[in-house]
């Protein structure tokens, strides 16, 4: 029995062993096609794979993987690559490479179907379509892993680009002719403007208020009833000692009222204060306002502040976001080969027999599900070569212990490239840094933004050039840094932009004496808000320059726009100032006839009491005198 | 024709061929073959069991068919016992971690609730589960297989011409 069931079972085996052996080629294909396509969100094609089982050696032709960007291009093409797979992984389905090569690399190549998964989701308004660049470029696929950051791309790349809308403007055209205050302004529009008619809303109903509450309370009713209480207590004869005293109780009743009447008008009195103090208080934020109108109205007249930290933004500002724009994504780029599998980890069985994973903390190394120990890789074109290695790329980083490393030579025909990248995803922050560094390169010519009538050269051609390029990503933190030394150095104007005034030409002849530019830029803080710098050492001397020829003319545009501005908010605040204080008359108008009768009332009552208070002493000293004598008699008798 | 196969060897099996231990260690380890879902290590191992060790096959079969029936019917209760094992035992943290952190332990794939579940399932009953069937092979085999024996319809499939073609063949 025992021999026939081993005889069973290897029959049945046999030919499933066959199957598997045949079949290796496209079973070990299509692990790393899914394994990689996991990570990347984008189809990967194998064309051919050869495995030598005994040595576990594979040969694989044609490796093309999509790109998320773009559904008919590849992110990266590969002639050949040579890899060597560890046995054990494998019988746990896990793909580890201990060491790959990739021959003749290449990247953004065409592909004739889609490199997607699947087709995006139509989104009703994207970032690009709101921020107005080109919204008729492909929209990234959704990929299988949620993790992919294809989506959030465009969103970072925009915020750089907002950045470069926040460059400081220099326009000698608007310098050197009459600036036509008026028409820059609009009253209405002004935030000062704005907040005037807000605080006159404001304390017009504050004022109504206080004038409503007075309608409404019976003071002055009260004030009357008590005029004419104390006129018919007046008509009353008080000759008993027994009316004496019942007219003292009814005058300290009265009295009581007055007390009663002099609280309520000191609270009203107080509400009023603290009332016409808030509408002050506002009044005088509104002042703080009238700067920024100030400072908006002067960027309409697009009037640089000629300030040196000014002039290196203007200057090589947009530039410098530009390449910090590309480091960033080629950031992104490298990061989607980095990305994890953990989500998908735990996944929540819908089905019956799945169960869920449950994950525990890791205390030591375990390969991922694909894991690439080294990949050494080389490629090019006709101009230009590279070749690089990477270590550690995994579909789960958070399993390994080493983070990511790249590092990549470029050869062009005229500069030599290197490229160092740090991937670390194993906690729950990723840190990712990418450094790019030339020595002596020659950066041919480089836009620099400037408008056409700024008199700022438009491009700059460094030669000789060292640059060290350098981006760290922190969670939502960035920290980019561009350091540049160029020995020789040439500016460049469109041939449209003619130095037809004297400014421009002066403007021309200080770029001109320039054979050395250093430059620093920075760009730190968050991603969703970065602060950006740049210094350079043509700073001090073109902010001199400017100075020198238009200081006085800008000074006095912009005392101009000061005094219409201040003008305006001036003459809105008189009216404000002026309806409250009117309104603060009426009311202590009517607060101090009020008082002014209580006075008199209270100064009647108190001096009745004090009358009324001798006699009823007078009153009853006599009656004990007499009662005094009665007793003396009685006791002689 | 097999499945006629194993049902004769079953019958001559439980009437006087196999031991009450081989059929109680066949259906167990069948059983629990079919219980656990997918290939884990445990899995592997049970079937390498069944093969070199003298249990039923056919018992074994059946008690493979009727885990996974078992398993389905039971899943959402097989789920939370391997979740509360993988979680809420304060003692056992220690040991999930050190196999989470072992590639070998990892095949057994004991950090899925189900897996962990049913293997559960199987520990604990795999014993009691064993000496109870060959108790009852046993009372059968005493007093109950003469009266089954005496039955017409056992008397029919076995004097059936198709059934003794099957123990010819057998034999």
């Amino acid at each position: 029995m025992r021999k026939s069931a081993l005889i069973v079972l290897l029959v049945m085996s046999l030919p499933l062993i066959i199957f598997v052996w045949l079949n290796r080629n496209g079973t070990l294909a299509s692990i790393a096609e899914s394994s990689v396509s996991q990570m990347t969100g984008t189809k990967v094609n194998i064309q051919g794979l050869n495995l030598d089982i005994f040595s576990l050696q594979a040969e694989l032709n044609g490796l093309r993987i999509g790109d998320p960007n773009h559904e008919f291009k590849n992110m990266l093409e590969a002639d050949r690559a040579n890899m060597k797979i560890e046995f054990m992984p494998l019988l746990a389905g896990k793909l580890v490479i201990e060491d790959m090569r990739l021959e003749k690399l290449n990247f953004n190549t065409a592909r004739q179907d889609s490199g997607w998964l699947e087709k995006p989701k139509a989104a009703p308004s994207t970032p690009s379509a709101v921020d107005g660049s080109d919204s008729s470029a492909d929209q990234p696929p959704t990929p299988v892993s949620e993790k992919t950051a294809a989506k959030d791309k465009k969103a970072e790349a925009s915020k750089l680009e907002q950045l470069k809308e926040k460059m400081p403007v220099i326009d000698l055209s608007a310098l050197s002719k009459d600036v036509d205050v008026e028409a820059l302004m609009k009253p209405e529009d002004m935030a000062s403007v704005k907040a005037i008619r807000a605080t006159k809303e404001d304390s017009q109903q504050r004022l109504n208020d206080i004038n409503k509450r007075l309608d409404e309370q019976t003071i002055e009713q009260d004030i009357d009833t008590l005029e004419t209480d104390y006129a018919a207590f007046e008509k009353t004869d008080l000759k008993s000692l027994k009316g004496l005293k019942e007219g003292a109780k009814q005058l300290k009743s009265m009295k009581s009222s007055v007390d009663s009447i002099k609280k309520q008008s000191s609270a009203i009195v107080k509400d009023t204060k603290a009332d016409l103090k808030a509408v002050k208080t506002s009044v005088k934020d509104v002042k703080s306002l009238t700067q920024q109108d100030i400072a908006e109205v002067k960027k309409l007249a697009k009037l640089g502040d000629l300030d040196v930290s000014d002039v290196g933004k203007a200057v090589f500002g947009a530039a410098a976001i530009d390449r910090f724009s590309q480091v960033l994504h080629y950031l992104k780029l490298a990061k989607e080969f980095v990305s994890s599998d953990e989500d998908q980890f735990e996944n929540v069985g819908e089905q019956r027999r799945t169960g869920r994973d449950v994950r525990f903390s890791v205390t030591q190394p375990l390969p991922p599900k694909f894991y690439i120990k080294t990949a050494i890789f080389s490629g090019g074109d006709s101009v230009s070569s590279f070749d690089g290695r990477m270590s550690d790329m995994s579909s789960n980083p958070h399993r390994l212990s080493q983070p990511v490393l790249t590092k990549i030579k470029l050869d062009t025909e005229k500069n030599n490239w290197l490229i160092d990248g740090v991937f670390d995803h194993r906690k729950n922050k990723d840190e990712d840094q990418l450094v790019m560094s030339a020595k002596q390169a020659d950066l041919g010519k480089i836009s620099l933004g400037a408008g056409k009538d700024s008199g700022l050269p438009q491009t700059i051609i460094p030669q000789q050039t060292d640059l060290e390029m350098k981006f760290v990503i922190q969670g939502d933190q960035l920290n980019g840094q561009l350091a540049m030394v160029s020995n020789k150095v040439n500016f460049e104007y469109s041939p449209d932009a003619k130095a037809n005034t004297q400014t421009k030409k002066a403007l021309r002849n200080v770029f001109q004496s320039f054979d050395q530019v250093t430059l620093d830029a920075t760009i730190s803080g968050k991603l969703s808000n970065p602060n950006f710098a740049v210094r350079s050492n043509i700073d001090k001397k073109v902010s001199q320059e400017l100075n020198r020829l238009l200081g006085k003319k800008a000074q006095a545009i912009n005392k101009k726009i000061q005094n219409r501005v201040n003008g305006i908010v001036r003459g809105e605040l008189k009216d404000v100032e002026d309806g409250v204080a009117k309104q603060k008359q009426n009311i202590e108008k009517r607060l101090g006839k009020r008082a002014k009768k209580l006075k008199v009332i209270e100064d009647k009552i108190a001096a009745k009491q004090k009358d009324i208070e001798a006699l009823i002493q007078k009153k009853a000293g006599k009656k004990v005198d007499k009662a005094k004598d009665q007793l003396k008699k009685k006791l002689k008798f | 024709m097999f499945w006629l196969k194993m049902l004769a060897d079953l019958i001559r099996a439980i009437q006087k061929s196999a031991s009450p231990r081989q059929l109680a260690a066949g259906f167990v380890l069948g059983f629990c073959f079919g219980l656990i879902p997918g290939w884990p290590l445990q899995v592997i191992i049970i079937l390498l069991l069944i093969i070199f060790f003298n249990v039923n096959i056919a018992l074994a079969m059946i008690g493979a068919t009727l885990g996974p029936i078992v398993g389905w019917l039971f899943d959402p209760m097989l789920d939370s016992l391997g979740l509360w094992l993988l979680r809420d035992i304060a003692a056992l943290q220690d040991l999930w971690i050190a196999m989470y952190n072992n590639t070998a332990a990892m095949l057994t794939r004991f950090n899925n609730t189900v897996v962990m579940g049913s293997s559960a399932l199987a520990i604990i009953f795999s014993i009691p589960l064993y000496f109870l069937l060959s108790w009852a092979v046993t009372q059968y085999r005493e007093k109950l297989m003469i009266k089954i024996r005496g039955l017409r319809i056992f008397r029919a499939v076995m004097e059936s011409r198709l059934f003794s073609l099957v123990m010819k063949s057998e034999d």
